[in-house]
């Protein structure tokens, strides 16, 4: 969006604001804290990139929306193969996690159907069991996805850094 | 996990850290003097970059340097114990040379 002169200034639950800005002005990046936006230690890192030109635009649970104007240079935030895996799992971390829930909600929705004897109701749980099925698949997708290009940095790392 | 790495090798990016820390300097410091001395070759990360200072802090091999209070900027200095870690690091550097360069690039001598 940024590139077509749309800056994002706020995020939360789905709703994106964006602001005018000149075309191709900023750079973005999105990233998982371990802690939330407003524990000491995250506030720490913001202020840390804040001093090296990257702004925190908005934040969303542990995520953080983050900015540097193009005329910085490149917008890399981990350099080191290292630090990438460690991002890469942190992600991971997540998705996994809503797997298993996604996962749960499955099995529990289907249960309730299946011993239920409402036709109406039953409809809605059977049905509401397959698409938390398709998300449990969609989760399981993305931290193969992870898990594989995490393998891939990690012998790469045997040779070099 | 009580295993010692205190012999490994350095990452480039801690040896380019550590480095610039001769001379006091902050975060954004850092990352321009390791571009200027590595020909802008080694670009660190802003996250990549305070990983490592926080595990340099641990280990204390840097320390924060007492600043102004005009400036918010927290600015860091190289230990002793830094200072050795690089010396450490030059030694095993030179034995790669020594060896890379003899068998690699063929010494006359041999």
């Amino acid at each position: 969006m940024a590139q077509k002169g749309w800056a994002l200034i706020y995020f939360s639950l789905g709703r994106y604001v964006f602001k005018s800005c000149s075309k191709g002005e900023y750079l973005y990046r999105i990233e998982l804290l371990k802690n939330s936006p407003k524990h000491l230690k995250s506030r720490e890192y913001l202020q840390f990139l804040e001093e090296t030109g990257i702004t925190c635009v908005t934040t969303s649970m542990n995520w953080v929306y983050l900015r540097k104007p193009v005329k910085d240079g490149p917008f890399n935030l981990y350099s080191g193969i290292d630090s990438k895996i460690a991002h890469y799992k942190r992600v991971m971390g997540i998705w996994i996690a809503l797997m298993f829930a996604e996962f749960a909600v499955a099995v529990f929705n289907l249960m309730i159907g299946i011993n239920l004897n409402v036709p109406r109701i039953k409809w809605i749980n059977l049905s509401g069991c397959v698409l938390l099925f398709i998300l449990t698949g969609v989760f399981a997708w993305l931290s193969i996805d992870l898990s594989r290009k995490i393998k891939r940095l990690e012998s790469e790392r045997i040779i070099r850094e | 996990m009580s295993e010692s790495n205190e012999r490994g090798a350095l990452t480039e990016a801690v040896f380019y850290i550590l480095l610039s820390l001769y001379k006091p300097l902050h975060g954004y410091g850092i990352m321009q003097k390791v571009k200027e001395m590595s020909s802008e070759r080694v670009d660190l990360g802003a996250g990549t970059l305070y990983g490592a200072i926080n595990t340099l802090l641990q280990k204390e091999w840097i320390e924060p340097h007492p600043t102004s209070k005009s400036s918010r900027k927290k600015e860091y200095v190289i230990t002793g114990h830094g200072r050795e870690a690089v010396r450490t690091e030059l030694d095993r550097l030179r034995e790669l040379l020594t060896n890379g360069a003899k068998i690699a690039w063929g010494d006359p001598d041999e």
